[in-house]
């Protein structure tokens, strides 16, 4: 908000700093502010001031000026108390309010006689300087004074309010009845309902409470007579209907934070007074509708609470400066202890804790000095989440995975194949409109941005490796649901992938490296009890080239080949290997305490196995044979070469095993050895299965 | 002769050679059936049985001493004339290294865990909330009034719901996790607690629609705003480096009382004002103050009894200032010539 430097520095005798040396102290001590120097169209040096929610109070020029008061401890110029109003205007007019919690109070004045012309060019200059586009001496007049004291004014065209059957004229505030149209001063049609208070007369709406006014009764050149109003509608009231009609004025902002009633006297005499100056006219009566008198807030203050609470001694009389500086009074009630009288407009202070704030603030927060907390010592709880995350984080990394951060919101083109999807009520655009059911959503738009990237030196490798640790979210009957996963994406730019290099270059093993690398990850938490399984769901994986990971016998993930028909964007590249566990169930199982091995004493010797079997043979069949020949014997069967095609049968393939066999008893001699290995070949034999010799 | 001269004679002499040839007509100096420890171990056989015995070891010592000298020499006389015949090899140290693919973590995750780790210094716990949040943890049990322009201050993400249940969000800030953990925990208490929000905004170079803060809660019996000050500092020197400088400035949010914003000096232009800090020398951190006692009743904890601060810091904003990056927008660009630099 925009506020003059010149029409601050008129409160006060002191001379106030450069706007730029003012603007930094308000920033310290109140509101963010910058200075705007002047210019051809704003002569007058501006500070724009970024007035904090809570202070309804400093939406005015009055307001930064007790600020300014408090900081630099300048006395303010007394308030001249604007006219006397006299004369009871009740045969001219009455004023009915209908609801006395949205309208605490209502003043209204009449004045007779006024000339309407253009301001003079000090106001002018003024509500320009401020952003308010001057109309005429009165509407200015009415403006000036909402800028000067914060409260919102409104001037009617007395001769244009309605008297119905000659009887006298009536302002009614009530709510309005659905249906009741308003053409407001902005030209625009209103269509009003019950939740919109509104200034009537007896025959229609004559404007929108504490928002906007209506034409009909608009000041223009012939206006001779005038009801100015200030008045003090409920913060809530005005909100929603500025809200709901979607109008957002200088005063509805003013009082949806809040005002003080109190304020509204002050107002109305600052309006009356320039209008007599600008546009003469005299004052015929008023009238104040104000039932419930707000009265001044008492808290009760201690110095000793104060000064344990700030951790820092500040002198009484420093204190007593400060609370006075900003209009409170005090009574004294022991060396210690005070009550405080907060005046009205500082609907903010309710609480002990508000007024520490406010000596905190004026006494200068960074004049306190750092003291090292006198606490007991507690020790950090290790968070088990945390670290299962650092853990997924670090195997990854030294598999060599770039790590990213996407969106969790996906578009409404990523969606088929999902069905639990939590929507976005109000998104963006409609490519963030659902929250992401899965991290491989966002790993796949990072290949696809990144392979039409210009690559150089480090990043280009045959291999771009992504992964993403993050919350996915989905829906189950109604419930809405977020879970920790992780998730990689391997793209291959080239035929040969160096993740492959362990089996040869053909595709089916490429599996056996996510495999790997997945149960490293467990491995390094201690997680044994998971089992793969062939991927027979119909999901973002490939049917029949993906697995399904069962941790706990509960389903955990997927990892293989992703299904082509869901990227569509990504025909054109071969093949994207990705994997994704949810791992929020793993977590209390997982473990990292180590604990040593001894080595075992006695030496290991191998031999090695070649056998010919139907394609359909699962490797895992075959090594599970092997093992069960010699069960303690066998520390590991590896399979080194996996090979079908050329000099291989049709429909067979090629295995080649290397068994290791050591015990943790003895030294095995090489007759024993010999007879496990003839053991092995045997009952591979036995399932007819062709054993190389 | 003295042991001890024949050792430096002999061992200059080896040291000296230049060839293998003369190496072995040192060896039969001193080795051969006339040489010289020969003629010593024949010099000794007269001497009485107890001297014989230990002036036999000493010479043994020499003995094998020069031995191992005299191998050495004849390894490096070997490997020289080997690399002699390899000599057509040229050896380029100006070759290029091949660098090794190693996986990058992301700045966020670095720079989480550097903070992370700090504040496991001073005691902090780290802890966890949910993305998706009801408005009481969000709004309401922060003292955020409903229907007044302080809501403002948080655009917010609504979720759809089917049935007419309580509304629920995608949190608009880690506060909330203040709130579980205070419903769970009895104080003393000191957390910190990482984690995504999101913010319903245009995005630009310094917003986003998701992005990272890091909320702090130390609550204790007497906490007070110069222990917020002490602990907020020692981060920032730990964080940023020795000697920076922080600055509080008046601010509100309504679940803290007094409420603050905390600034950094700005560490590009060390405070004279550049297009980092728009110009004014500062760069905003974190939002925090004291929690107010409405906060800590709504969790039913006696505010008379105990009080403390809370913070939350920008997470990306302190990222950027740290790396220099100046646009949120590359944290999430998924873009691997970003990536791979830090």
């Amino acid at each position: 908000m925009k506020f003059a430097h010149n029409w601050l520095q008129s409160f006060f005798k002191e001379k106030l700093p450069s706007p730029e040396k003012l603007a930094e102290f308000l920033t310290i001590h109140s509101f963010e502010s910058r200075a705007i120097k002047g210019n051809k169209i704003e002569k007058t040096p501006i500070l724009d001031i970024d007035i904090l929610p809570n202070r309804s109070d400093c939406f005015s020029h009055l307001g930064i000026a007790q600020e300014c008061a408090a900081i630099f401890g300048f006395e303010m110029k007394k308030n001249k108390s604007g006219p006397i109003f006299k004369g009871n205007f009740k045969k001219y007019i009455e004023i009915e309010i209908k609801e006395k919690d949205i309208c605490p109070r209502y003043i209204a004045v009449l004045m007779n006689g006024v000339k309407v012309k253009e301001s003079s060019p000090q106001i002018k200059e003024m509500l320009l300087s401020c952003g308010i586009e001057p109309i005429n001496n009165i509407v200015d007049a009415a403006n000036y004074a909402m800028l000067e004291t914060g409260q919102p004014i409104h001037v009617f065209d007395f001769d244009k309010i309605t008297a119905c059957n000659n009887i006298k004229k009536k302002i009614i505030i009530r709510f309005a009845k659905k249906g009741e149209k308003i053409k407001a001063l902005n030209g625009n049609e209103y269509s009003l309902d019950e939740n919109v208070l509104i200034i009537a007369d007896q025959l229609e709406p004559l404007a929108i409470a504490g928002i906007k006014g209506g034409e009909k009764t608009a000041v223009d050149e012939n206006t001779k007579n005038i009801l100015i109003e200030s008045a003090n509608f409920e913060f809530r009231a005005v909100r929603r209907a500025s809200k709901n009609l979607n109008l957002c004025t200088d005063a509805s902002l003013r009082f949806e934070h809040g005002l003080d009633p109190n304020i509204a006297r002050i107002g109305a005499g600052k309006t009356a007074d320039l209008i007599k100056s600008e546009a003469g006219g005299k004052i015929v009566g008023w009238d104040d509708i104000y039932p419930k008198k707000k009265s001044p807030r008492k808290i009760f203050f201690n110095i000793d609470s104060s000064e344990k609470f700030l951790g820092e001694k500040i002198s009484s009389s420093k204190i007593v400066r400060i609370l006075k500086l900003l209009g409170i009074k005090i009574k004294k009630i022991s060396s210690k202890k005070m009550l405080l009288e907060i005046p009205t407009f500082r609907s903010d202070l309710a609480l002990e804790c508000d007024i520490f704030e406010e000596i905190l603030r004026i006494y200068g927060m960074n004049k306190i000095r750092p003291k090292t907390p006198e606490a007991q010592v507690i020790i950090p709880r290790q968070n088990k989440s945390i670290c299962v995350e650092k853990k997924i984080r670090n195997v990854l990394k030294e598999a060599g995975f770039l790590e990213s951060y996407n969106y969790s919101f996906i578009g409404w083109k990523d969606i088929n194949k999902y069905d639990d999807l939590i929507e976005v009520q109000n998104p963006v655009s409609r490519d963030f409109q659902y929250l992401r059911p899965s991290l491989i959503f966002g790993l796949m738009k990072n290949i696809e941005k990144n392979k039409g990237l210009n690559l150089s030196d480090a990043a280009k490798t045959p291999n771009i490796k992504i992964f993403e640790i993050g919350k996915i979210f989905f829906k189950k009957s109604c419930n809405f649901f977020e879970e920790k996963s992780f998730a990689g994406i391997i793209f291959s730019g080239s035929e040969k992938n160096d993740f492959l290099l362990q089996f040869g270059s053909s595709d089916k093993n490429s599996f056996s490296y996510l495999k790997g690398l997945i149960e490293t990850i467990f491995e390094q938490m201690n997680i044994k009890n998971y089992q793969w399984k062939k991927n027979e769901k119909d999901n973002i994986f490939q049917k029949g080239f993906s697995a399904e990971i069962i941790i706990d016998g509960k389903s955990a993930g997927f990892a293989g080949e992703l299904s082509f028909g869901i990227f569509n964007d990504l025909k054109k590249i071969k093949k994207i290997l990705a994997f994704e566990i949810n791992y929020g169930n793993i977590i209390d199982s997982a473990e990292f305490e180590k604990k040593y091995n001894p080595i075992l004493k006695f030496p290991f010797a191998s031999r090695d196995i070649a056998l010919l079997v139907p394609k359909d043979v699962k490797i895992g069949a075959v090594t599970k044979e092997i093992i069960l020949c010699a069960e303690k014997e066998i520390k590991e069967v590896i399979l080194f070469d996996l090979y079908e095609g050329k000099n291989i049968p049709k429909g067979k393939k090629n295995l080649a095993f290397r068994i290791v066999f050591q015990s943790d008893k003895k030294t095995l001699t090489g007759q024993e050895i010999d007879h496990f290995h003839q053991k092995i070949i045997h009952s591979l034999e036995s399932k007819n299965w062709q054993v190389r010799k | 002769m003295d042991l001890n001269n024949i050792k430096i004679e002999a061992k200059k002499e080896i040291e000296l050679v230049k060839s293998g040839d003369d190496l072995e007509l040192i060896f039969q100096k001193y080795f051969g059936k006339k040489g010289k420890i020969s003629h010593i171990f024949n010099s000794i056989a007269d001497l009485p049985e107890e001297k014989r015995r230990e002036s036999g070891i000493k010479i043994n010592e020499l003995k094998n001493e020069l031995k191992f000298f005299i191998e050495n020499r004849k390894k490096e006389f070997k490997e020289k004339g080997e690399a002699a015949e390899k000599n057509d090899i040229f050896f380029d140290e100006t070759l290029p290294g091949l660098k090794i693919n190693l996986g990058h973590l992301h700045p966020i995750s670095i720079v989480c865990r550097k903070i992370e780790a700090i504040f496991e210094r001073f005691g902090f716990s780290v802890v966890e909330g949910p993305e998706i949040e009801d408005e009481w943890h969000n709004f309401d049990a922060l003292n955020i009034p409903k229907d007044h322009p302080a809501r403002d201050m948080w655009d917010t993400f609504w979720l759809k719901s089917d049935d007419k249940k309580e509304k629920l969000l995608l949190r608009t800030h880690t506060s909330p996790v203040q709130i579980r953990y205070m419903e769970k925990n009895k104080p003393p208490l000191r957390i910190i607690a990482p984690g995504r929000i999101f913010r319903y905004e245009a995005t630009d170079a310094s917003h986003e629609i998701n992005f990272y803060q890091i909320e702090g809660l130390m609550i204790d019996r007497n906490v007070n705003f110069a222990n917020f000050r002490a602990i907020m500092g020692e981060f920032f020197s730990a964080f940023l480096g020795k000697g920076t400088e922080i600055r509080f400035r008046a601010s509100y949010f309504p679940f803290t009382e007094p409420s603050v914003e905390i600034d950094v000096k700005c560490t590009i232009c060390k405070g004279s004002g550049c297009s980092a800090c728009s110009n004014g020398g500062w760069i905003e951190v974190a939002g925090a103050g004291m929690v107010h006692p409405n906060v800590l009743n709504s969790v039913k904890i006696n505010s008379k009894k105990w009080q403390g601060f809370a913070f939350g810091m920008g997470l990306d904003r302190l990222i950027m200032m740290k790396y220099g990056i100046d646009d949120v927008r590359m944290l999430y660009s998924g873009d691997i010539r970003f990536l791979t630099q830090f």
